[in-house]
């Protein structure tokens, strides 16, 4: 579960800006979230809260049990083994294949071998990359490359997964490919929250929408989507 | 322990990727503990010769033809510096020296008359007081002349204090070097591991779990060293002992056939060069990831 009170973030360097305002939000388990807003609306800084890159000037913030304004440095990483993260430019380790991108996150958190050995090539068919599993990310398609990315954030089996415009980077006809792949993520009960100003995208799966402006929330319900839900 | 091999191999992994840099500060670090090893030993060898020549700390007082023995004697034990006297006659002194030339005897048997002078063999306990005892040895009425070994001895005095200053220095020097060198090393590592760095946090990787990789770099690469400037000193100081010892009898005379030899001291010069190397490696390290991989 996800929820924030009364959040406020201000940063103080370049004259101070105000990122969010005042945001009260709570996303139940689940659940899959789109949020959206022009540029500079605080979506990112949203997300960088959920994840702890940035601790609340004011407020609470609460994500999968951990209160993220209190927590202690030392806990932080146990807490994002909790939690999954996408980004627009992948984020993929160019001297490792495909595989080991993706066994690299159990490997750092100490799984066992005999996980990794099966929950790597388990996430790699989910998101049908199993016959690439030896290629290099430099080899891959941006489509390709989002679906390793998407194969490691699940890799550890997150409560929650974060997704920073994760089509940004991506062919217009691929990025329903990659909402999908969330999609079914979601149905095995993660929940998944992605950020997006792909309109769209949004019109065409509906769900959930929150609708940031000028660091505050100024829409947040169910729309209908153009597509039969699957 | 699985987790235990996958961080060394990382951490090795790390030593390759950023060969360049490792091999420089490898190549320093090798230096640096070479010279301060080599001054160390040095340090010790002036030591033992100082111990030896202390040993043979005689002055040997001759004394005129016409000189009062059994005074110059009282005069002598009497001072606070003797320890001992050894009284040789001319007689003695010229039977000792037809021995020592045994393959010139004609010339000293057939001589006119006896040119020994008479000697006392002093031996004074304090050897840093030798040259005060020979200015007051040569004050003594009926002294012909005094000889002291007192220039090699005060000669090895200040190598050894050269090598003691040039070993600190060094030590300071070089071992801030090396420690500049090497965090300077695991800094660009970090840096050309700083999205792998930036991954492992977003995924939870522990603070520890992504420090001890670059730990291990510097640890390896200082031991790595450790073992290469073992290596060259044994080379530089076997060569230089064979070098010397070839003329054993003179480097004997004066004190130097003790010297150390390698093979006495090669496993603490071995231990004391890894000890370093390690120790110089970790410093580096522990600085540099504090200061390049806050969280
Ligand atoms: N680290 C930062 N320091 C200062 N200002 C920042 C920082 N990060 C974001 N901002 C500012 O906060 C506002 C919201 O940014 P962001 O959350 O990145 O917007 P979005 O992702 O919706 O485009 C912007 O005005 C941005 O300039
Ligand atoms: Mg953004």
């Amino acid at each position: 579960m996800v929820e924030l009170k009364n959040v406020d973030v201000h940063f103080k360097d370049g004259g101070g800006v105000d990122a969010l305002n005042g945001v009260n939000l709570r996303i139940e388990d689940g659940e899959f979230v789109f949020i959206v807003g022009d540029s500079g609306a605080g979506k990112s800084t949203l997300l960088k809260l959920l994840t702890r890159e940035i601790a609340p000037t004011s407020g609470r913030v609460f994500v999968n049990g951990y209160n993220l304004a209190k927590i202690k440095n030392k806990k932080i990483p146990y807490f994002r083994r909790s939690i999954g993260m996408i980004f627009q430019d992948f984020r993929l380790i160019p001297d490792l294949n495909v595989y080991d991108n993706v066994a690299f996150v159990l490997r750092v958190t100490n799984k066992s071998k005999k996980t990794i050995r099966h929950r790597v090539p388990y996430v790699l068919n989910l998101v049908k990359l199993v016959e690439r599993a030896k290629a290099y990310p430099d080899t891959l398609s941006g489509g390709e490359k989002q679906r390793v990315a998407i194969a490691r954030a699940f890799a550890s089996d997150p409560k929650l997964i974060i997704a920073d415009e994760p089509t940004a980077n991506i062919d217009p006809a691929l990025s329903y490919d990659i909402v999908k792949l969330l999609k079914e993520i979601n149905k095995c009960g993660t929940t998944v929250i992605m950020v997006t100003h792909e309109h769209s995208l949004v019109e065409y799966f509906g769900g959930r929408i929150v609708s940031l402006k000028n660091g505050e929330v100024i829409f947040d319900e169910y729309v209908e989507g153009e597509a039969q839900d699957e | 322990m699985n987790n235990f091999t996958y961080l060394i191999k990382q951490g090795i992994r790390s030593v390759w990727k950023n060969r360049f840099m490792s091999f420089a500060s490898l190549c320093i670090m090798t230096v640096s503990l070479i010279l301060v090893g080599m001054s160390a030993i040095v340090m010790l060898d002036c030591g033992i010769i100082l111990d030896n020549v202390s040993d043979k700390n005689e002055i040997s007082v001759y004394l005129n033809d016409d000189a009062d023995i059994k005074h110059i004697g009282e005069v002598l034990k009497s001072n606070t510096l003797t320890e001992k006297v050894d009284f040789i006659s001319s007689e003695e002194g010229l039977k000792k020296m037809i021995e020592q030339y045994s393959e010139q005897k004609e010339l000293f048997e057939n001589l006119p008359y006896n040119p020994v002078p008479a000697t006392y063999m002093v031996t004074i306990n304090d050897i840093d007081k030798m040259s005060t005892a020979v200015q007051q040895f040569k004050a003594i009425d009926g002294v012909y002349k005094v000889n002291a070994p007192m220039d090699f001895a005060s000669f090895i005095k200040d190598l050894r204090t050269t090598f003691t200053i040039i070993g600190i220095v060094l030590i300071a020097a070089l071992g801030t070097v090396s420690i500049i060198i090497i965090s300077n090393t695991t800094r660009l590592s970090v840096f050309a591991r700083r999205k792998e760095i930036a991954i492992m946090r977003i995924v939870g990787a522990t603070n520890s779990f992504i420090k001890t990789p670059f730990f291990v770099e510097g640890l390896f690469i200082g031991l790595l060293s450790g073992i290469l400037s073992w290596f060259v000193t044994k080379l530089i100081y076997e060569n230089l002992f064979n070098l010397f010892t070839q003329n054993l009898g003179m480097w004997n005379a004066l004190g130097m056939g003790d010297i150390l030899q390698f093979s006495q001291i090669e496993w603490y010069v071995l231990a004391a060069c890894c000890a370093a190397g390690a120790i110089l490696g970790a410093i580096g390290t522990v600085l540099s990831t504090g200061k390049y991989l806050k969280v």
